[in-house]
C-alpha cells in the first residue's frame, strides 16, 4: 500500500513527470529572463541616446533593453490573444459579427497608429510604453488570426468528447483547449516576434514623431541605436548593432523557437 | 426495465433544410445490446448524438439517464496525456479523488488488457490498441449507457474480430445496456440482441437476433438472420 501511494502522488498527474519539468523548466527561464531584463532595463542610462559617447556596454544595454520591450509585448500580446481568440470563436453568431471587425483593425497598419500613440504616451512622459505598445498591437494579430485557426481545427469528435465527459471552463481551457491550438501557438509567435523585430526601428526612433525631436528623445535601444548611428554616420556603431541583432534572432531561433516547434509536433492531432 | 426511450423524435436542421430523423421512437431496456443499421445519412449517428445530449431534438422526447458515455469513431484521445492521463482525466472531471480516478482507471485498462501501456502515448499505440484505450474511458465515468459510434470502423479485419471479443466480454462483465451504430451487418448481427433497421431517417424495423453465444458467423442461423436485415434494408 505505501508503494502504491508513493507510486500515485509520483506519476498521478495530468502531465508526466518529465512534461511537468519541462513546462516548469520553461516557465523559470522565462521569469528569470524577465527579472534579468527588467533590472538590466532600469539600470540602463535613461537619458536618450547620445551618439558621441557610444560604448559597447552601451550595445549591451540596448540589447537588454529591446529585449525587454520585446518580451513584455509578446506576453502582454499572448495573454490578451486566448481570451479574444476564445471570445470570436464562441459560437456562429460572435464570429459573423467580430471577425470582420478583428479583420479591420488588424489589417490597419500599426504605424498609422503610431504618431497619436507616441503624441498620447509622451504627454505623461512614457516613452517606453509608447514603444511597448507599438511593438503589442503588431504582435497581437498575429497571435490572435493564429489561434482562430487552430481553434477551428480542433477535431468535433474532441469537443463532442470534452462535452459528454462534462470537461468544461477552467479545466477544458487548461487540459483540452490551449493543448490543442499549441502548435497555431509557437507558429503564431514566430510570426509575431519576426513582426516585432521589423518594427523595432520605427518604433524606438520615438523623436521623429516629437516636434523638434533628437536622438536624445529616443529611448535606447538596438532599434534606435541603427537608425540614429546611421542618420549621423557611425558606421561602426551601425554595423555593431546590426550584428548583435542578427546574432539575437538566430540566437533566439535555435534555442527556442525551434525548440517549441519540435514540442509541438506531440500536440498535433492525427 | 427500460433504460432508453425515444419518443416521436425529429431531428430537422432548418439552415440545410434537412430531416435528420422523422418521428423515430424507440425503447432499449436495461443491459441490452442494441444496434443501429443502415446506409450513411439515414440518421442513425443523429440518434446517438442526441441520446449523448450533443444535440436537441426539434421535437419528440427523450428519456435516457444522466450516466451516458460514448466511445468515437476516431477514439478521441487526447495527444498530449499518456493512457493513463486520457482515462483519469474523465475521472477526475466527473468529480473523482485522484485516488478514485487511479483505481478506476486500473481497473479498466485491466479489462481492456492494457495496464502494461499506461504510460504510452496514442501516437505510440496501434489503431486497436488507442480505440480500447477509448472503449476503457467511456466505461471509467461508470455510465448506465455505452454509446459506441462505428467504433471499429477505421480498422481492419482482424482487428475488428479481436475488438468485438473485448466488447462482447465488457458487456457480460459490466452488464451495461449498449447501443452502437454500425454500417456492418455481419457486426451487427454478431453482436446485438436487437437491430434497429434504419432508411431514410426512419427506423424501418427492428429485428431481434435469436441466436446464442457465442456466435459463429459461418453458421446456418447467423447467415439466415443476416439475410433476413439484408433484405430488409435492401426493400
Amino acid at each position: 500500500m505505501a508503494v502504491r501511494h508513493y507510486h500515485h502522488h509520483y506519476h498521478f498527474s495530468y502531465l508526466t513527470s518529465k512534461k511537468r519539468h519541462f513546462s516548469s523548466v520553461l516557465i523559470v527561464i522565462a521569469v528569470i529572463t524577465l527579472i534579468i531584463l527588467t533590472v538590466l532595463h532600469v539600470l540602463s542610462p535613461q537619458q536618450g541616446i547620445n551618439l558621441n559617447q557610444i560604448s559597447w556596454e552601451m550595445v549591451v544595454f540596448a540589447t537588454f533593453n529591446t529585449l525587454f520591450r520585446l518580451l513584455i509585448s509578446y506576453f502582454l500580446s499572448l495573454v490578451l490573444s486566448i481570451p479574444i481568440a476564445l471570445l470570436i470563436t464562441k459560437s456562429e453568431r460572435t464570429e459573423r459579427f467580430l471577425l470582420p471587425i478583428a479583420d479591420i483593425i488588424q489589417s490597419v497598419p500599426v504605424l498609422a497608429f503610431f504618431p497619436v500613440v507616441v503624441v498620447f504616451f509622451i504627454k505623461f512622459n512614457a516613452q517606453e510604453s509608447a514603444v511597448i505598445f507599438i511593438l503589442f498591437m503588431a504582435m497581437l494579430w498575429n497571435l490572435v488570426f493564429s489561434l482562430i485557426g487552430g481553434l477551428k481545427t480542433v477535431p468535433r469528435d474532441i469537443t463532442d468528447a470534452a462535452t459528454i465527459f462534462h470537461v468544461k471552463g477552467f479545466r477544458k481551457l487548461r487540459y483540452i483547449t490551449i493543448p490543442a491550438v499549441f502548435p497555431y501557438i509557437i507558429t503564431g509567435s514566430l510570426l509575431a516576434w519576426a513582426q516585432g523585430w521589423s518594427l523595432l526601428i520605427v518604433a524606438e526612433a520615438l523623436h521623429s514623431y516629437i516636434p523638434g525631436g533628437t536622438a536624445a528623445n529616443d529611448p535606447l535601444g538596438l532599434g534606435s541605436l541603427l537608425v540614429n548611428s546611421f542618420y549621423n554616420g557611425k558606421n561602426a556603431v551601425f554595423l555593431a548593432a546590426l550584428i548583435v541583432m542578427i546574432v539575437v534572432i538566430a540566437l533566439l531561433n535555435f534555442f527556442v523557437w525551434q525548440k517549441l516547434l519540435h514540442v509541438a509536433e506531440r500536440f498535433k492531432f492525427d | 426495465m427500460i433504460e432508453l426511450a425515444l419518443k416521436d423524435v425529429s431531428k430537422v436542421y432548418k439552415q440545410e433544410k434537412v430531416t435528420a430523423l422523422a418521428d423515430v421512437s424507440l425503447e432499449i431496456n436495461q443491459g441490452e445490446f442494441f444496434c443501429l443499421v443502415g446506409p450513411s445519412g439515414c440518421g442513425k449517428s443523429t440518434i446517438l448524438r442526441i441520446i449523448a445530449g450533443l444535440e436537441k431534438p426539434s421535437s419528440g422526447t427523450v428519456q435516457s439517464p444522466a450516466e451516458v458515455s460514448m466511445v468515437f469513431q476516431s477514439g478521441a484521445l487526447l495527444p498530449w496525456m499518456n493512457v493513463e492521463e486520457n482515462v483519469s482525466f474523465v475521472c477526475k472531471a466527473k468529480g473523482l479523488s485522484s485516488f478514485k480516478a487511479e483505481e478506476q482507471t486500473t481497473r479498466y485498462l485491466r479489462m481492456v488488457d492494457l495496464e502494461g501501456f499506461r504510460y504510452h502515448y496514442p501516437r505510440e499505440l496501434s489503431g486497436g490498441q488507442r480505440q480500447r484505450v477509448g472503449i476503457a474511458r467511456a466505461l471509467a465515468v461508470e455510465p448506465k449507457v455505452l454509446l459506441l459510434d462505428e467504433p471499429f470502423s477505421a480498422l481492419d479485419p482482424l482487428t475488428t474480430d479481436e475488438l468485438h471479443t473485448y466488447l462482447l466480454k465488457i458487456w457480460k462483465e459490466t452488464g451495461k445496456t449498449i447501443l452502437m451504430v454500425s454500417h456492418l451487418l455481419e457486426e451487427a448481427v454478431l453482436l446485438s440482441d436487437r437491430i434497429g433497421i434504419m432508411k431514410k431517417s426512419e427506423i424501418e424495423q427492428i429485428v431481434s437476433v435469436e441466436l446464442k453465444r457465442p456466435r459463429k458467423d459461418d453458421s446456418k442461423e447467423f447467415l439466415n438472420t443476416l439475410e433476413i436485415v439484408k433484405n430488409i434494408l435492401e426493400h
